[in-house]
Order: structure tokens, then C-alpha cells, then sequence
């Protein structure tokens, strides 16, 4: 089920805070994770809708929660990635490592 | 914190923007994330603030992401298993929420707007002038309207004196008529107060500022508490213990750099020292332009003279006295009085006015007629936009029609116009904002006292929400026509490549109906633009009877406690008159105690020695002048008989007046008033005439208030005055004119300021204010009008005669000529603009009535402005209906033919 579109950046992101929370990867806990990584806010609209679009590329698939009292009684939706999932981004690792091998002296600071 | 909840605004984004499981976890994860952010410490402000953000950006991604994918339809998302989530999924789509299909209709219609941007800006642009000028008159209406801060203020009445038999309105109180009030028990507090001026001595220079003398009740009457220190007392209004002072709060700040210590320090006022007692607040409501109030003290004679009036009365009523009552009781007061006082209080009777009605009886005419206009072009751009959207309308009966074939509903075409009618008023609306603020800004510049806090007159919250209604029912009304049409819409008919005939008739009765509205409002407005600029015109150029140009005028208040004796007053005037005559360029100096613009009069009635009148009525009411030698060859005026005073009408000789012809000539007829006395008034000293001049211009308010009236000039050494204004006539420059008057001033008396400097051609303009802001806004309003119905009839007419060119080619090959085929078009326009005009001038001639009062030397009805008002419009409609016209005998048989 291998999309032929490859993955793009913020997908990639997306799908490797997913497998690093393992069965905890809900929205806030992706957002989180991002943000301490990365140090990138980004918000939540952007990870709902790029996380819908990549279930529908078979590349996750969700799960409802039990709903907690912080949340004001509301279930949350847990992500888990699917195998597709991996080789996608083995593949998207491999092309930015092809692409840029050979290339370290060039993007050292001068 | 735990029994916080996220914003409400956040939460009801979400609920709209998202259905279904989707809501749940967003808004769960979205809680999550605001009980985690308080907890970090962030705050809750921060904290919802970034919920709020977060909860508009997840809607609007998440709708606009579905629809840029898809187009409005999601696909069934992969339940991973369990028939819940099928279910719930299944639900999901079912209905697209609100703000999704919203979205979804205002991107088609911004796609719409992008296609014709000429079509838009057009509708735009009229929506942002008619919008925009209503914007701007609400926000000035809603600064005048004010309500004042007065608590109960219904229950704060204004006392008045009328006189029905010597047509007298709005006389202020004598101090003994205020007492006997105070004393009926008819108001719970009666307080009084006079306008005054006072010289404020400052370190380096001395200002004039406008204040008031008030009884202590008259702030006990207010209500409203000081800011800082006390009200006046009943014990600082006792002379000797009067020289207290309490200060504005724009006073405050301005001069005393808002000191909180302001209390208890000493300011020198009228050369004398007054305590600082208190600093009102700044909604303390101010009848004009005041902004020191010292104590009203009662004093001999006044105390006791019923004929002098120069109180203004101010009560609240008595508990649980109604309005009706206490006035019925008020008016058996005043006849009671005027039985007791014949001769002073003979017919007069006290009025109550309820405080509020007194500042909107002053700003009414004038907002009814600004609301009236801007409205009436709002309504012309209205029918103008749905006349552009009809014929637009008629270019899209194809797609309208595919679509219903297509299976789209009616209802969700309508919506569709509707969206893309509130994206227009919306735009529209939104460019108003400038035309808005530009107006508010150029009416508070006129500075009007019908229209009183200016400085309040802003965009604020209540004319932006006053605009946003007004473009969303804008958008509605012109909207109104299209969407009946698309709910009309038939595919079978609107498929046709040719329409049937009732659709197009019905189509052009419709469109001819926009453009009969259309020139009957323009007509209604023009005609009234037209009077008032007439009006206008009338009093700037009738001859005032004096030279105004290059005369500079300037006032002297002097202070009564240093130039007590006639003497020393007259002495003053005389060293400033020669100091200033000394000047370069300047030709002569003269002082009156009112300038001829002035709308402060002085009135009495005219006793003659030879026409022993039985009724005091019966003796006409003059204004009369103090002036200085020369004031005549100053101003302009012409000396007609006799002579003009002279330095040697002082005070020990015997006393001499002038009269203007007008009053010369009412009173002694043909005969020669030289040699003939009056007095003003019966216990005042006979005066003998010794010459006429030319008749003067009075003020715009003593004209409306009271007609013209007849004018005595008195000589200034016989009728003292301790504020006069000097008139300076001189050659050159103005502006140089005036620094040097001022140095030459201090020289005099430092502590005696000159003010309200100006030129008396300024002078006059500034008593005309009202009449020209009127006539500007108003001109410039059926300027406009004029405009959109000229297009309104060019672009019917362009309209039908584009759908009709096959028509008329084939009318031209079978021999027509084009004369015929003009007419034809001609008469259907010309049918049109009669109509128009017809209705639109019946309804000139029953609301004309209504500006009377603004109208002067023009009556409501004139005939040369209706006249020349439907001359110039249907002048400009016939061109407007030619040119288009003209394009129809142009119609080639061949092309004409070949259409199909």
C-alpha cells in the first residue's frame, strides 16, 4: 500500500514522534514531543489534518481512549503506525541520506 | 484551577467547526493541552489565549484542508475495526457542519468576485460612500445623543420663561422669580448658575477662560461627585466667602498638569486670589464650553429686580411629582406672579424642560436631516447594486439553470448568492471604515454646539457594530432580487439560448422600477441639498451693511474689581485704542461690546417721548450697542443722517444715541428721528438722536430667534461696558496684525487678556457653521446621488438595448429607420425619468417642511430649486439614456441576424 508520493517533511515528523510515544501517541503528546525536539510549535489543526491524510495513506491507524476528567469527559484518539508506515520512512531516510552523502564539507561553517 | 474551564469562545468554535468523534478529540485534546499550559505556570490569560488560537486554527485548517483536497466531500476514514467507530465515522460525514459549508460558499464566491473585479470594485466602492457616510452620521449622532451622566436624569428639569404674547421663548430667570420657585416645593433641589468669563492669571500670562457662577444646589442638582475636594457650599455662595474656585477636569489637567494637590492652592482669577476647592470629574456634564465654576452669589439690585434676567435654573423634582403636575402647578405659580409683578412678570409663564430634551432639541433638525440623507443615498447605491446584479443576474440564468439540472437544490443556490451578496457588503462594510472616519473627522471639525463632545466622536465599538448590521442588512436588501430570481430559476426555460418573453418582461419592469426609486431619491435629495445651499448662499451673500474684509476683531473682558468706575474703563480703552492706532498699517480701531455677528444680544423695549404707549407690549423690542467713537467708519457702515459720535459724547454731556434706518423709519415714519429722545426702558434717562446709519447684519441666532430686530447704538462713555470688542481695520497682513496687538496689549495691562481673536470675516463664517456643514454634507451627498442614478439609468438602458439588438437589426433591414429605432428606445427612458421624477418630486414637496427651521431667506417649497433640481436630473438622465441609445441605431441587420 505504498503510496508512490514520497513522504513530505512535516509528515515525517509526524510519523516518527508517533513511533517514538508508541502506545501514548495522542495529539497532545505528538504536539510535545515535536515541540521539545524540535523546538517547533506547531498547531494542532496541522497535526490533525496531516495525520488524518496519512491514515488515509494507510500509514497509521487510530484508536479511541477512554475519556479522562482533564479533558472534560472527552476520549482521546490514540495513533499507532502501521507497517507501510516503517518503509516509508526508511525510504525517505534513505533518499536524504543518499542525497546528501559527499556533501558534509560543503555545510560545515566556514 | 481545576474548576476553570477553557474559554467559551474557543469551546463554541469547536463545537460549530467539528462534528463527531472529530469534536471529541480535538476539544478533549485541547483541554488537555490548556490544563497542562495553566499548570506550566503560563496563566490562564496566556493559556486561553492559546487555546482560543488553537481551536480557530484546527477548525479552519481542518475545513479548509478537507476542501482543497476533495472539493466539500471526505472520504469514509479506515475505522480500524469495531462497528462504533463505523458508526460514528458513518455519522461524521453524514452532515458537512456549518462553518465547512460556510467556507465552502465564500470560496466560490471569492472565485466569483475574482472573475469580474471590475463588477466588484464598483459594488464595493458605492457599498464603502453609502455605508461609510452612514457610519459616520451614527457615530455623530450617538456622541451628540449622548445621554448625561446625571443620576435619574429624567427627573433633572431646565426652567424657562415664555412670554406667548411678546413671543418670547427660553428667557432665563430673574433672581427673585428663581426664589419664589425655590420655595413652591415643586422641586426637591433648584439650582442656578450664569455664564461668565474670567481673566485666570497664570505665571507669564493671563488667560480668558469660560466658566460659570453656581448656586451650591446646582451640583446637588447634577449629582455628580466631585473627582477631587467638594461641591460648592451654601456657605461659599455668601459674598466675602466667595472666593473659592472648583476646576474642570480638562481645566486640571491642561493647566495644572493634573496636580493631585491641587486642593487648598490659590489661583488668581479677575486680579483677585481664589482657593482650589475641588476638580470635577471628567463626565461632569457641561452645557458649553466651561471649565471654572465659582459661587453664584445673590447681590442688590439684582437680588430684587424682577426685570433682570440672567439666570439659567436647573431642578430636580420633587419626589413622586410627575412632569405634568409640576408644571400645571409651575403655571399657577407664574400667573399668580404675574398678577402680583404686572409690569416685569405680566404673561410670563415658567416652562420645564427635561435636561436631555434641551441638548437633543438643539442637535434634532440637524441629525434628521444628515440620517435622512446619508440614508436615502445608501437606498439610491442599494438599487443601483441590485439593479448591476439583476442584469448580472440575467447573464447567469444559464449556469443557474445547469446547475438545478445538474440536482443542486434551490435552496443551496440561494445560499450560494446569498454568500457571495454578504462577501460584497462585507468588503463593502469593510472600506467604509475610511469614508467613515474621514466624515467624523470633517463634521467634529466644525466644532458645533448643536452637536456638543466633539472630542467623542470616534469609531468606536457602538459604529463599528452600527456598520457591520448595516452591511449585513445592506447585502440582504440588494441581495433580495437575485436570490428571488435563482429561486425562480427554471431548467427548462433557462436553458434556452433565448429566454421567454415573460421572464425578460417581468426582468425589465423590475429593473425599470430600480431606476423610478432611484431618480424619485435623488430627486428628494437634490432638492433639499439644493435649498440649503441656497439658504447658504442667501445669508453669505446679502450685504451685511458692513465691510467685514480686512477688519480684525478681538475681545477685552476687563476685570470689574480692578476698573470698578466708568472712568478708569473708559480710561483703559482709550490708551489700548491709541497704543493699536499706532501700529503700522492699521487704519482705524473702534470697540463694540458685541460684534455684529455676536449671538449676544441685549434687548429692550424703545419708550419714544411722543407715542405714549399704554401696553408695555406694545412698544417694539430693540437691541441696543455700546461703541466706541469711529466704530462706524471701522466696520463700513454708512452714516446716513446726522452725525456720528463723537469724543465729546462723554459722560457729562447730554445723552445721544443712533438708530438704524429700519428703526428710524418704523418709528417715526417719514419724518426725521434727528432731535427726536427715547429711553430704554421706564426708569431709564431720555436720549436724544443725533443720526441714522445703515442697517447691520444681526447673528444667525438673534435672526432665527427672533427676526430682525431694530438696533440703537449708544455711545461707550454714557453706556459703559466692562467686555468690548475691539475692530481693527488695516492694511496688510492679518496674522502679523495679531501677535502685534497682543505685545501691544500687555503693555497696557498684563493681566487683562485679549481672546476670541479672529477676523470678522471668520467671525461671520464661524455664525454660519451649522447652515454650511448642512450644505456641504448635503451637497456632496446628491452629488453622489445625482451620479449613481445617471449610471442607474445608463446601464438599464445599455442593458435593454445590448438583449434588444437583434431586435433592432432586424427592424433596420425591413426598413426601420434609425430615428425610429432611437424613439423607441428614447421613450421607454424618458417614461422612466418622468416617473422618477414625479414621485421623487411629491415627496420633495411634503418633506422639505421638515428643515424649515435650517432654511433662511429660502422657502421650503422654492420653486427656482425644484425647478432647477429636475431640469439638471433629467438633463443628465436623457444623456445618460442617449448614449446607450444612440449604440441601438448602430445595430448592423447582418450581426444582428447571424446571432444564433
Amino acid at each position: 500500500m505504498t503510496s508512490p508520493r514520497p513522504l513530505g517533511e512535516f509528515e515525517h515528523l509526524l510519523l516518527l514522534a508517533v513511533l517514538r510515544l508508541d502506545d501514548g501517541a495522542h495529539g497532545v503528546a505528538i504536539r510535545q514531543v515535536i515541540e521539545a525536539r524540535t523546538g517547533r510549535l506547531v498547531s494542532p489543526g496541522a497535526i490533525y489534518t496531516t495525520l488524518d491524510r496519512l491514515e488515509r495513506r494507510g500509514y497509521v491507524s487510530t484508536s479511541l481512549g477512554d475519556p479522562t476528567p482533564q479533558r472534560g469527559g472527552k476520549r482521546r484518539r490514540f495513533y499507532r503506525l502501521r507497517p507501510a508506515a516503517a518503509a516509508a520512512i526508511r525510504e525517505a531516510q534513505a533518499q536524504v541520506a543518499s542525497m546528501s552523502r559527499g556533501l558534509r564539507p560543503k555545510l560545515e561553517p566556514q | 484551577m481545576s474548576h476553570a474551564r477553557p474559554p467559551r469562545l474557543g469551546r463554541v468554535v469547536l463545537w460549530l467547526g467539528l462534528r463527531g468523534v472529530l469534536r471529541e478529540v480535538i476539544t478533549g485534546d485541547l483541554a488537555e493541552q490548556w490544563s497542562a499550559d495553566l499548570d506550566s505556570g503560563l496563566g490562564l490569560r496566556e493559556a486561553s489565549r492559546r487555546y482560543r488560537r488553537a481551536a480557530f486554527t484546527s477548525v479552519l485548517t481542518h475545513a479548509s484542508g478537507r476542501l482543497t483536497r476533495d472539493g466539500g466531500f471526505r472520504a469514509a476514514p479506515l475505522a480500524s475495526g469495531g462497528v462504533e467507530q463505523a458508526t460514528q465515522a458513518f455519522r461524521d460525514q453524514r452532515r458537512l457542519p456549518l462553518i465547512e459549508t460556510a467556507f465552502h460558499d465564500a470560496r466560490y464566491g471569492v472565485r466569483l468576485i475574482r472573475r469580474s473585479p471590475g463588477f466588484a470594485a464598483v459594488v464595493v466602492g458605492m457599498l464603502a460612500i453609502g455605508i461609510g457616510a452612514n457610519t459616520a452620521i451614527y457615530g455623530v449622532t450617538k456622541a451628540a445623543l449622548a445621554p448625561l451622566p446625571i443620576p435619574d436624569s429624567d427627573r433633572v428639569v431646565l426652567v424657562w420663561t415664555d412670554n406667548a404674547a411678546r413671543a418670547w421663548r427660553d428667557l432665563p430667570a430673574s433672581a427673585p422669580d428663581f426664589t419664589d420657585w425655590a420655595q413652591s416645593g415643586i422641586f426637591a433641589s433648584l439650582g442656578a448658575f450664569d455664564d461668565a468669563g474670567f481673566n485666570v492669571r497664570f505665571a507669564a500670562e493671563t488667560l480668558r477662560v469660560n466658566g460659570r457662577r453656581m448656586s451650591a444646589e446646582a451640583f446637588r442638582v447634577f449629582g455628580v461627585p466631585p473627582a477631587l475636594g467638594r461641591w460648592i457650599e451654601a456657605t461659599d455662595c455668601i459674598a466675602g466667602q466667595d472666593q473659592v474656585v472648583i476646576l474642570s477636569d480638562a481645566f486640571w489637567r491642561a493647566r495644572l498638569t493634573a496636580d493631585p494637590a491641587v486642593i487648598g492652592r490659590e489661583i488668581m482669577i479677575d486680579g483677585a486670589p481664589h482657593r482650589v476647592v475641588g476638580v470635577l470629574r471628567a463626565d461632569f456634564p457641561k452645557l458649553a464650553d466651561e471649565d471654572i465654576y465659582t459661587p453664584l452669589v445673590f447681590r442688590e439690585p439684582a437680588l430684587s429686580d424682577r426685570g433682570s434676567r440672567n439666570l439659567t435654573v436647573v431642578g430636580r423634582l420633587a419626589p413622586r411629582l410627575s412632569l405634568e403636575s409640576a408644571q400645571q402647578r409651575l403655571t399657577d405659580l407664574s400667573n399668580r406672579l404675574g398678577r402680583e409683578y404686572p409690569t416685569k412678570d405680566g404673561g410670563n409663564v415658567a416652562r420645564l424642560q427635561p435636561i436631555q430634551d434641551a441638548i437633543v432639541e438643539d442637535a434634532r433638525v440637524l441629525v434628521v436631516v444628515l440620517f435622512g440623507a446619508v440614508g436615502l443615498m445608501l437606498l439610491i447605491a442599494c438599487a443601483n447594486i441590485g439593479n448591476l446584479l439583476l442584469a448580472r443576474g440575467a447573464a447567469r440564468t444559464r449556469e443557474m439553470a445547469l446547475r438545478t439540472a445538474l440536482g443542486a437544490s434551490r435552496w443551496r443556490l440561494c445560499r450560494q448568492l446569498l454568500a457571495e451578496h454578504l462577501l460584497l457588503g462585507g468588503m463593502g462594510g469593510v472600506a467604509a471604515l475610511l469614508p467613515a472616519l474621514v466624515g467624523m473627522r470633517f463634521i467634529a471639525s466644525f466644532q458645533l454646539d448643536q452637536l456638543p463632545h466633539a472630542d467623542r466622536i470616534t469609531l468606536n465599538t457602538g459604529s463599528l457594530a452600527f456598520n457591520i448590521v448595516l452591511s449585513l442588512a445592506t447585502s440582504a436588501a440588494f441581495g433580495l432580487v437575485p436570490v428571488w430570481q435563482a429561486w425562480q430559476a427554471d431548467a427548462r426555460t433557462g436553458l434556452r439560448s433565448t429566454l421567454g418573453s415573460t421572464t425578460v418582461a417581468v426582468r425589465h419592469r423590475l429593473r425599470g422600477a430600480f431606476v423610478v426609486i432611484q431618480f424619485a431619491l435623488a430627486i428628494v435629495l437634490l432638492v433639499v441639498a439644493g435649498l440649503l445651499v441656497r439658504s447658504f448662499e442667501e445669508i453669505r451673500k446679502t450685504n451685511p451693511g458692513y465691510d467685514p474684509g480686512h477688519v480684525l476683531t478681538l475681545r477685552v473682558a476687563l476685570s470689574e474689581t480692578r476698573y470698578a468706575s466708568t472712568g478708569a474703563q473708559v480710561e483703559f480703552f482709550d490708551r489700548l485704542r491709541s497704543r493699536i492706532q499706532a501700529l503700522p498699517g492699521v487704519i482705524g480701531v473702534s470697540a463694540a461690546n458685541e460684534i455684529p455677528t455676536s449671538d449676544d444680544y441685549h434687548g429692550a423695549a424703545l419708550w419714544t417721548s411722543d407715542a405714549p404707549a399704554a401696553q408695555l407690549s406694545d412698544r417694539p423690542i430693540v437691541l441696543y450697542l455700546s461703541v466706541l467713537p469711529d466704530y462706524f467708519h471701522v466696520i463700513g457702515t454708512s452714516i446716513l443722517r446726522g452725525r456720528a459720535f463723537a469724543d465729546t459724547d462723554r459722560t457729562d454731556a447730554p445723552l445721544v444715541a443712533l438708530l438704524d434706518r429700519s428703526t428710524a423709519a418704523r418709528i417715526w415714519r417719514g419724518e426725521s428721528p434727528i432731535g427726536k429722545r427715547f429711553k430704554l426702558g421706564q426708569t431709564e434717562p431720555w436720549r436724544e438722536v443725533v443720526g441714522v446709519v445703515g442697517d447691520v447684519e444681526q447673528g444667525v441666532l438673534v435672526k432665527f430667534l427672533k427676526g430682525r430686530l431694530g438696533q440703537v447704538y449708544l455711545p461707550f462713555a454714557q453706556a459703559p461696558k466692562p467686555a468690548m470688542s475691539l475692530v481693527v481695520r488695516a492694511s496688510g497682513d492679518m496674522s502679523t496684525l495679531i501677535a502685534a496687538v497682543r505685545d501691544v496689549a500687555r503693555t497696557v495691562d498684563l493681566d487683562q487678556p485679549l481672546f476670541q481673536m479672529q477676523t470678522l470675516v471668520d467671525a461671520r463664517a464661524a455664525g454660519q457653521a451649522v447652515n454650511r456643514l448642512a450644505a456641504t454634507l448635503l451637497a456632496t451627498f446628491a452629488s453622489v446621488a445625482l451620479l449613481l442614478a445617471t449610471l442607474g439609468i445608463y446601464g438599464v438602458v445599455a442593458n435593454t438595448v445590448g438583449e434588444r439588438m437583434r431586435e433592432f437589426g432586424i427592424r433596420l433591414s425591413l426598413g426601420a429607420q434609425p430615428r425610429d429605432v432611437l424613439n423607441l428606445v428614447f421613450r421607454r427612458a424618458l417614461f422612466l425619468i418622468a416617473l422618477g421624477t414625479v414621485v421623487g418630486l411629491a415627496a420633495a414637496e411634503g418633506l422639505t417642511r421638515l428643515i424649515a427651521s435650517l432654511l433662511v431667506g429660502v422657502r421650503p417649497t422654492d420653486p427656482t430649486t425644484f425647478a432647477a433640481v429636475v431640469m439638471l436630473l433629467t438633463s443628465l438622465g436623457l444623456v445618460g439614456s442617449y448614449l446607450p441609445a444612440r449604440h441601438a441605431t448602430r445595430a448592423d441587420p447582418r450581426t444582428a441576424l447571424r446571432y444564433d
